[in-house]
């Protein structure tokens, strides 16, 4: 939200450094719920520190800088090619990284989707354009090794699997790298050749193995809704209706059972759930107390609880919806990258509804399964978001930057190199036997100001003097709930 | 200027009335702690309203003279919240802070300030529980230390 205060400053004409922000929802009147009155109290400290930063507050020069119109779209699947194609259909350079050696990601284990798109022969459209368009360079096999710069102007090492390192500068970052299915190890799927996941029962009915099926037990929520993955992986309703239907459709006596804890076919999905019902495909529910039982020969024991009655099942098939997970890579990248990462490990946004396919770092954008489970429609929506605000940066001739960086004061400079050894970037340098940072490349973490021992450089926007001035300013008003509580 | 009671190199014996309610300054880095914050407050979990966050752009920026001066300034207890190991965004902002933090406390233990009323957190943007569970632990600690030692020159 500081942001948006600040481009409000800028648009009226005011240096967007002259401000600072109390806050005094989200960090107080948010979490303090059962205590207003300290609440309260919190509130006036918080803007007496505020009030105390900004009567130090200075104007602050940004610079200009060019910008480099090309972007690096991390992941080859639905949403790196959708993103790929918005960019250069808007005549922007592209350079597409993908660690396996084709591109479609999870396109390839999906025939259709409930609503009948035909996936397959959208993967080869997408492809075939990757390929065509003189812009999108693909870089199969290989991934992001290094990452450096700031928005406008970054530049990252590309490595494939055979070690050849390449460089390439671009404007934008946009990670689309994707999920994969969690692998079950439950009721026996692994070592029970009845037990398989509903991927694979695509893959069958997929080649017409599906009139050979009359008894069907689907287990819903395996991987996920747990204590070690709280999360519901959104999709599976809609797969185990869309497989079910399928079955019903290729052969109409079959038995198809799902077991469910939630039926979560929302939206238009609902007409697709009461038709599976309408031929006879039989719901009922489990919890984690009741779950199924499977026995060798691939009977399903389990308790409808909404009949309260065990039911077994003699089957040729139970599919199990797997969930969508996190690959383990993603840790590798977001360290690469220096983007933050949920704790169920998907790629977290700047901010959930106002900048859904932002990072909090400027340039960087995200979309597809990578931020988390979502519908093949969902992906191509977010993908095209995500491109379009990459878009919206690409098509500047220039940014400004250097607003809230270090300076140094070449008079107290004593050349001790400490900030050059400190700067994890890089940034100082030698000039005329003084520190010298260049404004355009320095990334404001204050690190050297906060080592230099003569006390030479400054940080803009967060200088000891307004940070002294913020932390006096909490303990100005000098209120304590102790002494409010004893006066009363 | 403050001064710390010079009687005994020992912290005071505090008469901790039962009402006592500390003043807890958190140095929080902008893209972890600072984030995490408001995470706590999107899910309104709920923490002792003792805490009070100063924004930086990294856990880096801190330095001792920073932690140090809190105290002067009257705060009962400091701590700094930066990244993960390995996950600061400015990369070793962390790092240095993580240095620093246990400098400040032998200075602290040097002039007679419980070393334990300074500590250095580290969670994620994500880990808006671990926030709120950080600034609850402090303030159980500090309200067991009872207030600062340090005399400011308002009282």
């Amino acid at each position: 939200h500081a942001d948006i205060f600040q481009q409000a400053l800028m648009e009226v004409g005011l240096n967007k450094y002259l401000f600072e922000m109390a806050n005094i929802r989200d960090q107080c009147t948010w979490v303090h719920g059962s205590q207003p009155a300290e609440a309260l109290d919190k509130a006036r400290d918080l803007m007496a520190s505020a009030v105390g930063k900004a009567r130090c507050l200075t104007p602050l020069v940004e610079h200009t800088q060019s910008v480099e119109h090309s972007a690096l779209i991390v992941g080859g699947g639905l949403a790196g090619m959708v993103a790929a194609g918005n960019l250069a259909g808007q005549g922007f350079e592209v350079h597409l990284v993908e660690k396996a050696d084709a591109l479609g990601g999870q396109m390839q284990h999906v025939r259709s989707t409930l609503e009948g798109l035909n996936v397959p022969e959208l993967a080869v459209r997408l492809t075939k354009r990757m390929r065509d368009d003189q812009l999108i360079t693909v870089h199969l096999n290989s991934q992001v090794s290094e990452n450096n710069g700031s928005v406008g102007n970054f530049e990252s090492t590309i490595v494939s699997n055979d070690g050849e390192r390449k460089t390439v500068r671009h404007g934008v970052t946009i990670v689309a790298v994707g999920g994969e299915m969690y692998q079950p190890d439950e009721y026996g799927c692994g070592s029970c050749p009845r037990v398989i996941t509903q991927r694979e029962l695509e893959r069958r009915l997929g080649q017409g193995q599906g009139n050979s099926l009359n008894s069907v037990v689907m287990i819903q929520c395996v991987g996920c809704r747990s204590d070690e993955r709280p999360y519901c992986s959104r999709i599976c309703c809609g797969e185990a209706v869309k497989n079910a239907l399928e079955i019903k459709r290729v052969n109409p006596d079959s038995r198809v059972v799902i077991a469910y804890k939630d039926v979560r076919t929302f939206g238009s999905m609902e007409k697709y759930y009461l038709e599976a019902r309408r031929q006879g495909v039989a719901f009922v529910r489990y919890d984690d107390d009741n779950k199924p039982e499977i026995l060798p020969d691939g009977t399903v024991k389990l308790i409808d609880l909404n009949i309260a009655k065990e039911l077994t099942f003699e089957t040729d098939i139970v599919a199990l919806s797997a969930a969508v997970i996190a690959p383990e890579t993603h840790e590798d990248l977001s360290k690469v990258l220096r983007v933050p990462r949920t704790l169920d490990g998907f790629y977290l946004e700047a901010h959930v509804k106002l900048r859904p396919v932002d990072f909090a770092c400027e340039g960087v954008f995200l979309a597809g399964l990578a931020h988390g489970p979502k519908f093949i429609s969902e992906t191509i929506v977010q993908a095209l978001a995500a491109s379009g605000r990459a878009a919206a940066i690409l098509s500047r001739d220039v940014l400004t930057a250097g607003g809230a960086v270090a300076t140094v004061n070449t008079d107290q400079c004593a050349a001790c190199l400490t900030c050059v050894r400190v700067c994890p970037y890089g940034v100082p340098c030698m000039k005329d036997d003084v520190a010298n940072i260049e404004p355009t490349a320095c990334q404001g973490c204050g690190s050297c100001a906060a080592q230099c021992p003569g006390g030479a450089i400054t940080l803009q926007y967060f200088t000891d003097q307004q940070i002294s001035a913020a932390v006096e300013g909490l303990f100005i008003t000098g209120s304590c709930p102790a002494t409010q509580e004893e006066s009363q | 200027m403050t001064q710390t009671d010079a009687k005994s190199s020992e912290p005071q014996a505090v008469d901790i009335g039962k009402n006592f309610e500390p003043k807890i300054v958190a140095f929080c880095c902008h893209y972890c702690a600072y984030t995490a914050a408001d995470t706590a407050g999107a899910s309104r979990m709920q923490y002792p309203p003792n805490v009070r966050i100063v924004r930086l752009p990294c856990s880096g920026r801190v330095d001792i003279p920073m932690m140090l001066k809190a105290f002067t300034a009257g705060a009962d207890g400091v701590y700094v919240v930066g990244c993960l190991d390995g996950d600061c965004h400015f990369i070793l902002g962390n790092t240095h802070a993580k240095r620093r933090v246990p400098e400040a406390k032998k200075l602290l233990a040097e002039i007679g300030i419980e070393p334990e009323r300074l500590e250095m957190f580290q969670l994620s943007a994500a880990m808006g529980a671990r926030f709120a569970e950080v600034a609850s632990e402090m303030t159980e600690r500090i309200k067991k230390l009872g207030p600062t030692p340090v005399k400011n020159e308002k009282e």
